[in-house]
């Protein structure tokens, strides 16, 4: 085989920065999760879970999908706060406790929930709970204020916050990109929640 | 708690894996995913699964067979950071992020493969492997440009015509002779998980396929050198200011 | 059967709402409950929920002990699946309700709506289809709360 010619430094302009690049399909075989989705081509490697009931099996699915979302991002995220984030995933999916109005979390919502995390820098995690169409849901409290959220995919989100200032007591609700939650909350008086 | 050179390693996926000559039986199989039921309690049966369509004649509909085969387990830990991938002539240890260091990981990996031996026998091993992927994440203000070459050493050779890149990947494969492997490398932009960061992608994939040790102690010590040498090449792929991300609290 | 009239809660009266146990907020270090998210008195767009749905205490008879256990009772024969005992009922007046509504400049009807499943069946009527109102439902799950008590500590309530 012959040397491959060192690379040298080309002229080319810089990347464009974006907060969503455009996926790379990339041909590359991730370990645990078997060949890129999308072949026509190459035979499909499907897991399949061993003896399990379909509710067990589809709530299994979830908490290990969410969990490998966290584990792309837990290098950003302590100790601390990544447990915390399971313990509430397992309670949340336990199948011992589903019942007809319960909700598998959604992924992108959860997406979008780690986003915030991990951008505001927060200092506590919230206390956590799934809206209908699993949503995330987290409350936050200090005091005699309050914060919750609810987080929808694609970044967005609605917050409420509630405080007991001089004149009684307080409410504010805002929708907006993820992003924006931490400053909203500051300015809105109830930093210390978060 | 992350053990390393690095505060917050860049490291998603860690994978130590070991190929056999000769295939394992169904017994051995069953024994092995038995004996690490407590560790790995979740295991999935993967089965690769392709179908063909023949087109018989003009105006004709086409005919559909399917294939569909049993090819191993995946096994899930108590964290879901942990999994295995086990079939009749491999298995891989494999470790996501947050990366537990070296030594943890190794002793793992040995722990199962000494596991293993204990009841299949002694079998000739095909394949050593250690592969890393990593993930680059940069903070970048929204509009700002990002040069690959500040956090990479790796980029596309791409004529002025084209002046600027939103994306790129590149993969290569070369010979290491400090190891008598080869590398494959993988390495390119893709979508951030993070908002206002661009992330690169950097997978190391390090093996050995010819010449393999069959002592134990002498496998140890050859994972123990790809190890520093998979090292050498992420230290030769990074730049300082990339450094600069992974030591940061 | 004789046909089943629907009429106005009277202010006095109490509906129940079945909270589940995904939106009943818990300490994350505790694990205790602390309060409801706003989300448990939001109307279900996925299912096209018009109203929100409620059981009326007083259809029941007895204590009010006696009349928390029956409307569970109601709710358990209901369900297709068991019901979680970490999920929980709240109480709340009809008339703070109304005032609630009132409060966010929306008229609330608390009405009995008895069916032939379910004849203490009742409804919140009233709230924006699309829960638009954060304000308006987050009041009502504070109001919610202040009478609230999971499934299991019914269950434990003396007979």
């Amino acid at each position: 085989m012959p040397d491959i010619v060192a690379l040298g430094r080309s002229a080319q302009q810089p990347l464009s920065a974006s907060a969503v690049v455009d996926p790379i399909m990339s041909p590359i075989e991730r370990p645990s999760q078997g060949r890129a989705e999308g072949s026509l081509y190459q035979p499909q490697i499907i897991p399949i879970l061993t003896g399990a009931e379909k509710l067990e099996s589809d709530l299994f699915k979830n908490r290990a999908e969410l969990k490998l979302l966290t584990s792309k991002v837990a290098m950003h995220l302590s100790f601390e706060q990544r447990q915390s984030l399971f313990l509430s995933i397992d309670r949340l999916l336990a199948a011992e406790e589903w019942e007809d109005e319960s909700y598998e979390i959604d992924l992108e919502s959860f997406q979008s929930f780690l986003r915030f995390v991990i951008h505001a820098k927060i200092e506590h995690m919230p206390n956590i709970g799934v809206g209908p169409g699993g949503t995330v849901l987290a409350g936050w409290h200090a005091k005699s204020k309050s914060v919750h959220a609810e987080f929808f995919p694609a970044d967005h989100c609605m917050l409420m916050i509630k405080l007991q200032s001089d004149r009684g007591l307080e409410r504010f609700a805002w929708r907006g990109h993820v992003a924006r939650l931490r400053d909203v909350v500051f300015h809105n008086g109830a930093i210390e929640c978060l | 708690m992350p053990v390393g050179r690095y505060a917050r390693p860049p490291i998603t996926e860690a994978v130590i894996e070991f190929r056999f000559g000769s295939p394992l039986s169904d017994r051995m199989v069953k024994r092995f995913l038995h004996v690490v039921a407590k560790e790995y309690p979740t295991t999935e049966q993967t089965y690769e699964i392709s179908a063909q369509l023949r087109i018989t004649g003009p105006g004709q509909n086409p005919e559909v067979s399917t294939n569909q085969s049993l090819t191993g387990y995946k096994l899930t830990g108590q964290d879901s950071a942990d999994f295995m991938i086990f079939r009749v002539d491999r298995i891989g240890i494999i470790r996501n992020s947050p990366y537990c260091g070296w030594n943890n990981f190794f002793e793992r990996a040995k722990s199962y493969y000494e596991k293993l031996k204990k009841i299949s026998g002694l079998r000739s091993l095909t394949r050593i492997a250690t592969r890393y992927v990593n993930r680059l994440d940069i903070p970048v203000k929204p509009g700002d440009l990002v040069r690959s070459e500040d956090y990479l050493q790796i980029e596309p050779l791409v004529p002025t015509a084209v002046p600027r890149l939103s994306a790129f990947f590149t993969t290569f494969r070369g010979i290491v002779p400090e190891i008598e492997g080869q590398v494959i490398v993988n390495s390119g932009t893709v979508q951030s998980p993070l908002i206002d960061h661009i992330s690169f992608l950097l997978d190391i994939d390090l093996f050995r396929e010819q010449a393999l040790p069959q002592r134990d102690q002498d496998v140890w010590d050859l994972l123990d050198r790809l190890r520093a040498q998979k090292n050498a090449l992420f230290e030769s792929f990074v730049t300082d200011r990339a450094r600069e991300l992974f030591d940061r609290a | 059967m004789p046909k089943l009239n629907h009429s106005t809660i009277p202010d006095e009266n109490h509906v129940v709402r079945r909270c589940g146990h995904q939106v009943i907020e818990r300490d994350l270090v505790s694990n205790d409950v602390i309060g409801l998210f706003p989300k448990s008195m939001q109307l279900r767009v996925d299912k096209n929920e018009k109203y929100l749905s409620m059981n009326l205490l007083e259809h029941c008879s007895g204590s009010k002990k006696d009349r928390l256990k029956a409307v569970v009772a109601i709710q358990r024969s209901k369900a297709a699946t068991r019901l979680s005992l970490q999920s929980g009922i709240a109480v709340i007046d009809a008339k703070r309700i109304r005032k609630i509504g009132s409060e966010h400049k929306r008229t609330l009807t608390v009405r009995h709506t008895p069916n032939s499943g379910d004849v203490s069946y009742s409804r919140v009527s009233g709230l924006p289809l699309d829960n638009g109102d954060e304000l308006l439902t987050a009041a009502l799950a504070d109001e919610a709360y202040q009478d609230f008590m999971l499934l299991y500590q019914v269950d434990a309530l003396p007979e």
